[in-house]
């Protein structure tokens, strides 16, 4: 595959337009397209964009240094290349060096994620206690309402995961605890949309569905990898990281959105270490379909690469 | 006396004047993200590490040093009370200091850190007359926490500078300012009197 291309629009008739035009472009370059992957927008039950388990989506994109100016944003270098990017520390390792056409480029992971709609809030049903809903399961679960609220707006009042439990999605995905978890140099910039037909849950059905993912980065390795591998799918993070940072630690476990399910979990970790993990604690619902990764070149470098200019 | 965490390193601040500025050092306190393991059979009689230090302070990302630096909610003064330097916070993803200018230099030394067990202290809340640059992982956290940890090596140093500071705070960097992005903390120190350490 040489390359991916991404199209939006805000209608889908100028979105089909734009399609058209591009392959015949494509084929006229003596290229074929391989595969075609539509998305669209879903909307939750309070109307905001959401993905398809009804959570709100795209709420909480790290901010750019030099872009908006907000005090919680992270070094540009952690997404294009070329640039200062957060301190690292030494057992890291350093990111290579980047050739300089590549400057200003970003790294990008692109996913197709089937989302088991159905099994995802039969379990959360399934869960539930005495007085709560499945939602109230589910928030738990993210770390965040349906309508992205936070249960807890400062993980450090918050340390053993009473709130927010230590498992969450967003706690797993983003610790904001920068000096025990290094969390700044594991940011992605993610830029989705959902794909198939929502679902009813009062007629859960088991249609294709999911979420395109699309992600920019400076280091695959370091930024999505890392955080599937070590944080989504380690179910001893955070207590891990905590205990050898002299900190107090909660209740551990899988991301329950994006890590492992309990069969899985058990092949790779053993029963022994997965045998703490609370129900709620594991993923399965989603399933990765389709997976690319690739590099996004500035405008000015895909001239370049149209050329026979050497790099 | 208690002290704080440095580049893998335990710093304990004893005083600083225009003539020299005078500390103990000690190494290794198992910083999570860079342990240096030493061999357990023959381990070195000494170890060695670098100390350079910049008056004035250098600029951080181009600006004056105590950019990000609040003190009770309002930018932190460098020539306000140093009374309450313990309350001074940082904004989130503070820059590190650049590099000095050359000349800002006053001193630039390699010093011995000889094998000397010894324990060492954290409070959290005792007094400290000085600052780190950026939050730098402590092995304590909030309020009321003390910790202690067992060293191997350590150096109760004074060190006179080599030329005048020239301003009434230093930095101290056990890395040379170097690289950038480097994972350890500057020491921001405003000078002090003379005292018994330093008989000059």
């Amino acid at each position: 595959m040489d390359a991916l291309l991404t199209l939006a629009a805000e209608d889908e008739g100028t979105l089909k337009r734009r399609v058209r035009k591009e392959r015949q472009a494509i084929a006229g370059a003596g290229l074929t397209v391989l595969h075609e992957q539509w998305g669209g927008v879903v909307r939750n039950a309070t109307g905001q964009r959401a993905e398809h388990f009804g959570f709100a989506d795209g709420i909480a994109q790290p901010t750019v240094r030099g872009a908006q100016g907000t005090p919680e944003e992270i070094a540009s270098g952690e997404f294009l290349l070329g640039l200062p990017g957060e301190r690292r520390p030494m057992n890291l390792g350093h990111r290579p060096a980047s050739a300089t056409w590549m400057w200003g480029g970003s790294f990008q992971v692109f996913r197709r994620l089937r989302q088991d709609v159905a099994g995802w809030w039969a379990k959360m049903e399934d869960l539930r206690e005495a007085g709560e809903t499945a939602e109230d399961v589910a928030a738990r679960a993210m770390g965040r309402k349906l309508d992205g609220t936070p249960l807890n707006l400062d993980f450090k009042n918050d340390p053993e995961g009473k709130t927010t439990p230590l498992y969450s999605h967003v706690r797993k995905m983003n610790p904001r605890d920068d000096e025990v978890f290094r969390d700044r140099s594991h940011r992605i910039l993610r830029r989705g949309i959902p794909y198939g037909p929502a679902m009813d849950r009062s007629a859960p059905d088991s249609q294709d569905r999911g979420m395109l993912f699309n992600a920019y980065m400076a280091s695959i390795e370091d930024q999505f990898e890392f955080l599937q591998r070590r944080w989504a799918n380690d179910p001893s993070v955070a207590s891990s990281t905590l205990t050898k940072s002299g900190k107090k630690a909660g209740v551990d476990g899988f991301d329950p959105v994006i890590g492992d399910d309990p069969a899985v979990a058990s092949r790779r970790f053993g029963a022994d270490a997965v045998k703490k993990v609370p129900p709620v604690a594991f993923g399965g619902f989603v399933t990765t379909t389709g997976s690319v990764y690739a590099f996004t070149p500035t405008r000015a470098a895909l001239r370049l690469l149209s050329t026979d200019s050497s790099l | 006396m208690t002290g704080i965490a440095v580049s893998d390193a335990f710093f304990e601040f004893a005083g600083a004047c225009v003539h020299s500025i005078r500390f103990a050092f000690a190494s290794q306190i198992d910083y999570p993200y860079a342990t240096a393991r030493l061999t357990d059979d023959n381990p070195p009689e000494s170890l060695f590490r670098r100390v350079q230090i910049a008056s004035p302070p250098p600029s951080r990302s181009g600006k004056a040093w105590q950019t990000g630096l609040t003190l009770n909610g309002v930018a932190f003064d460098p020539a306000g009370s140093k009374a309450h330097l313990n309350d001074v916070k940082f904004v989130a993803g503070i820059d590190n200091l650049d590099a000095p200018d050359p000349d800002t230099i006053v001193l630039d030394h390699w010093f011995e850190l000889p094998r000397a067990p010894r324990t060492v202290s954290w409070s959290w809340d005792e007094p400290r007359p000085y600052l780190l640059s950026f939050p730098y992982w402590q092995p304590i956290s909030g309020p009321g926490d003390t910790a202690t940890r067992d060293v191997d090596y350590s150096a109760v140093l004074r060190l006179n500078w080599t030329k005048p500071p020239t301003a009434s705070w230093v930095a101290v960097s056990f890395d040379a300012f170097w690289p950038p992005e480097r994972d350890s903390a500057e020491v921001l120190i405003p000078l002090g009197a003379c005292d018994s350490l330093c008989p000059r």
